[in-house]
């Protein structure tokens, strides 16, 4: 999804800083939610090697038996009431998803189906790496796949143009180009040259938007003269509130509807309707 | 240069990804911010179009590194050159050649034998790639063919006929931040140095046999630890040795990759090399700038507010152990893929707070945006980021302005951390396998537990930013006590540890008896050494080693030559054992302060001053502040902030903010 040779150029720092946050790895991988009170089993095949709990540090006081069913002994230790979360890893779990992972073979991989690899190789249906309760099978919600979906669904060549606006302005402003499945551009609204202030999550916005990305694809490089961009596939605008709810609702679909009810948020794709043809606010 | 004093106050900009159109407009943005030092990475990978073939313009525009070259010197441009072999820039595959990462006899080997991928710690989009061997010889040969290709081109431009005026071998070597001790490298070229080096270190196979309480038969049957397995210390030894060995790869890296460059054309230039983020274990700041191939050594800086007291300890860590504290990346910006955009007032306080506590040269990376970099003050077509270029041109402005480079800190005090604990407690951790930093584990999960019969918390002790440690407490309370003062560790040279007259250091009862040597002919000759909590009684492989020790029978004073040593248990009671003996200069200014949250630091030069004062909390501060034999406060930062502060000096430093005014006689 992600090619080896992207560009990335052109990063207006407010956008970016908004960005940022959302996508680094570990974000998706970790068990435990920044802050949670957790108690973190670590053993060998069974043989406890150290117990830590991340207000109090090690806990020698805690009588953890011989951990032959990893399930059992983290179900009996959150019994306690103690901790949001009992994490128990084998140890040599952590060894083998390390092994596998740097295979030679996975060389050739995306970086993104890389590290879905490794994902997979860590929370395998192993006791490899146990937590009580059990960590939500997806990130709020996104998977890698419903996102695949998405990116094969269009065009060979694509850009999609995205905008977070709150009262503050523009919060985000992000344009993707996208080529066979894979994501081989990223820029801002920086890109446009001349500064795109003023976007409402309304059709009018989305009709704004969606014209200075045909623009960019038709002018050709601007800022960017090594890509020539593809004309918009998709463009969303949307306010800070509903990317907000976007992201912490599990059903994306719903959040969506729902913010385009509140006129929060308002989006066009080209199969759908194409663009100078009105703009489709429901679908 | 040529009877010029060239302050190294430099910005970076990657000629290949500027449009080539642009570069006159970026150079010209450059100099109007105020630089006049260019750095910039010559990238193999980007370079080389095929095995031994090479563009350098011909075929790509952007590629015309002596065009490029050409243009800073005409503009009068000074330039820092960094032509790796490892470059990372964000580049795919750090800016190596594909062919030489897909070698196999290059690679480096994980503990458990698989090449080790770049994303093995930390996030480094957009494709992992197999880490190189530092012990491959395969990958020297490779390196050569680079250099052979890339040094004439440079060496047609050293100063003083061109613009380099120094480069850099190799970058942030430290196996590409993956540096835990028993992660990699067990690459066979490297087991087999690992065995060199042992018999080095120890004379002979049976010496080895007997420093590791194993049953080697023969030299090739030894085999590193692979993970921490100290239960007792008899074990401690052969983990030591690994750390020791991965310690001196790294410093032979870089020394050879120097050599390599001085063979080809580049002996007569400075010759540097930046370290990522660390000086601890497997880096080693002063040893690597004790090479005779390595010149100077820097450490880059990319640290938030909220890390304010990391940047002091690093900016006294590096007036301490090198030439001229340096940092040859000062975040301008940040990488794409960083999880935390700074703001320009953000940036402004991390980059002020190092030079106040002694950074002396530094390079803004980058100066000039490109791809997959944001936030620069010059954007790639040479327009300008106005909030960002409006704080690095009144930075630049600043230094200019009160020729700053002719001020320093003389502190007579030093503080040295003890390497033989920081490196034993980098031996005790565990759960180095790759990806393992993606999970979010609390850290004593992945420290080990040794019956060491220690009387102090190692782990503690080994990090300096603890005030609970007994190093960390001595600091604390010389900030308190306003006793300026630098910070090294006990492998600097004994011509650095004679600025000093004196020393504050720490031990746990252990320390290499050569590190020990050094410092009692330093006492012998007038120093005072301040050692606590323990003195040292045993060398790193807790054998028996009294070369401090029989000088005294317990904590108290002893003279030794000219000067003497002081043990100390309580830290508080040492920092006031520095206070009463620390000599002073009855010929500097002095300075008090009633607000004890803001941090101040004396700049001198001659009569005059240059006084900063921090504000790293989230409230501001109003002060009185006193300055012996100073008549006159000038506010110098921010420029333009107003009139002469009348007597008594009243002065307001806003909530996470640095200002800095010119004491004048």
């Amino acid at each position: 999804m992600i090619d080896a040779g992207w560009l990335v150029t052109d990063l207006d720092p407010t956008t970016w800083r908004n960005v940022t946050p959302l996508i680094h790895p570990s974000t998706f991988f970790r068990a435990g939610e920044p802050g949670e009170h957790g108690l973190y089993v670590l053993h060998a095949a069974g043989r406890p090697l150290r117990v830590v709990d991340t207000r109090t540090g090690v806990r020698r006081d805690l009588a953890i038996p011989d951990v032959l069913d990893p399930r059992s002994v983290a179900r009996d230790l959150y019994s306690l009431g103690e901790w949001d979360r009992v994490h128990v890893i084998d140890r040599r779990h952590l060894t083998e998803v390390g092994r596998l992972a740097q295979d030679p073979s996975n060389r050739e991989m995306t970086i993104d189906a890389y590290y879905r690899l490794t994902y997979h190789l860590l929370w395998d249906d192993s006791d490899g790496y146990v937590t009580m309760p059990a960590r939500a099978p997806d990130w709020r919600g996104w998977t890698y796949e419903g996102i695949q979906r998405f990116v094969a669904n269009l065009p060979e060549a694509a850009t999609l143009g995205i905008a977070v606006t709150s009262e503050a302005g523009l919060e985000i402003g992000l344009v993707l180009d996208v080529c066979r499945g894979r994501v081989v551009g990223v820029t801002t609204f920086e890109a446009f040259g001349e500064p795109l202030t003023s976007l409402s999550p309304s059709p009018a916005g989305v009709a704004h938007l969606w014209q200075r990305l045909e623009d960019r694809a038709l002018a050709g490089p601007g800022r960017s003269p090594s890509t020539r961009a593809a004309l918009p596939a998709f463009v969303i605008v949307m306010s800070r509130v509903a990317l907000d709810a976007l992201l912490a609702n599990g059903s994306k679909r719903a959040a969506l509807r729902a913010a385009v009810r509140r006129g929060e948020a308002c989006w066009n794709r080209s199969r759908v309707v194409r663009p100078g043809n009105g703009v489709d606010r429901a679908s | 240069m040529d009877g010029c004093l060239v302050p190294v106050y430099a910005g970076a900009a990657q000629y290949w990804r500027l449009d080539r159109d642009a570069w006159e407009r970026v150079l010209d943005a450059v100099q109007d911010l105020g630089f006049e030092v260019v750095e910039t990475y010559v990238p193999w990978g980007i370079h080389e179009i095929a095995p031994g073939s090479f563009d350098w313009g011909e075929i790509d525009a952007r590629k015309d590194l002596d065009a490029f070259l050409d243009l800073c010197h005409a503009r009068g441009l000074h330039v820092l050159a960094r032509p790796g072999p490892l470059i990372d820039a964000e580049l795919t595959d750090f800016g190596f050649p594909e062919r030489v990462l897909l070698d196999p006899r290059v690679q480096a080997r994980t503990a458990v034998g698989t090449p080790h991928f770049s994303l093995a710690r930390g996030f480094q989009p957009p494709h992992q790639f197999p880490v190189p061997s530092y012990a491959s010889e395969a990958y020297y040969t490779e390196i050569a063919g680079w250099f052979d290709a890339v040094c004439p081109v440079l060496a047609r431009h050293v100063a003083p006929t061109g613009p380099i005026i120094a480069v850099q071998s190799d970058n942030e070597t430290s196996y590409v931040f993956w540096d835990e001790p028993y992660a990699t490298d067990y690459a066979d070229d490297s087991l087999a140095r690992y065995r060199d080096f042992l018999l080095a270190r120890h004379g002979s196979l049976e010496a080895v046999v007997t420093a590791h309480g194993q049953a080697y038969a023969s030299l090739e049957s030894i085999e590193p630890p692979r993970d921490c397995r100290i239960v007792a210390r008899r074990d401690v030894a052969r983990h030591v040795d690994w750390l020791a060995y991965k310690e001196a790869q790294v410093r032979s890296a870089v020394s050879r990759v120097a050599r390599m460059l001085r063979e080809r054309g580049l002996a007569d230039v400075v010759i540097f090399h930046d370290v990522s983020d660390s000086w601890r274990t497997p880096l080693d700041l002063a040893r690597l700038e004790a090479d005779p191939e390595v010149d100077w050594v820097g450490m880059n800086q990319y640290r938030s507010p909220a890390e304010y007291r990391d940047i002091v300890t690093q900016a006294r860590f590096l007036s301490g152990a090198t030439r001229l504290p340096f940092v040859p990346e000062l975040g301008a910006g940040r990488w794409a893929h960083h999880p935390v955009i700074p703001t320009p007032g953000e940036e402004e306080l991390t980059a002020l707070s190092a030079i106040m506590h002694g950074i002396r040269a530094f390079n803004l990376y980058m100066l000039v945006e490109r791809e997959r970099w944001t936030a620069s003050p010059i954007r790639r077509d040479g327009t300008l980021r106005p909030e960002f270029a409006r704080l690095w041109r009144e930075v630049a402005a600043f230094l200019r302005e009160h020729e700053f480079w002719r001020f320093e800190r003389r502190p007579d005090v030093l503080a040295l951390l003890n390497y033989d604990v920081c490196r034993l407690s980098a031996a005790l951790t565990t759960l180095h396998d790759a990806h393992v930093d993606l999970l979010g584990l609390p850290a004593a999960l992945r420290s080990v537990d040794a019956d060491l019969g220690l009387e102090w918390d190692l782990r503690r002790e080994a990090d300096v930013g603890d005030p609970a440690s007994w190093l960390g407490s001595v600091l604390v309370e010389l900030g308190r006590l306003r006793i300026d003062h630098d910070i090294a560790d006990t492998h600097l040279g004994r011509d650095r540890l004679d600025r000093y007259r004196v020393i504050v250091l720490q031990s746990l009862g252990f320390m290499d008896p050569v590190d020990q040597a050094r410092l009692l002919g330093w006492i012998e000759d007038g120093g005072h050494l301040v050692v606590g909590p323990a003195i040292p009684t045993m060398d790193p492989a807790f054998l028996p080693c009294l070369v401090l020790a029989h000088r005294l029978d317990g904590p108290g004073t002893a003279r030794v030559g000219a000067g003497q040593i002081t043990w100390v248990q309580d830290s508080i009671a040492a920092a006031g054992t520095v206070a009463t003996t620390s000599p002073g200069d009855a010929d500097r200014q002095s300075v008090t302060c009633d607000e004890p949250m803001l941090d101040l630091v004396l700049h001198r030069d001659g009569p005059l001053g240059m006084l900063f004062a921090a504000n790293p909390t989230p409230a501001a501060l109003r002060a009185t502040i006193a300055i012996s034999d100073a008549t006159r406060l000038v506010p110098a930062w921010p420029r333009g902030g107003g009139a002469t502060v009348p007597a008594p000096w009243t002065v307001d430093v806003p909530a996470r903010t640095v200002r800095a005014w010119r004491v004048e006689p």
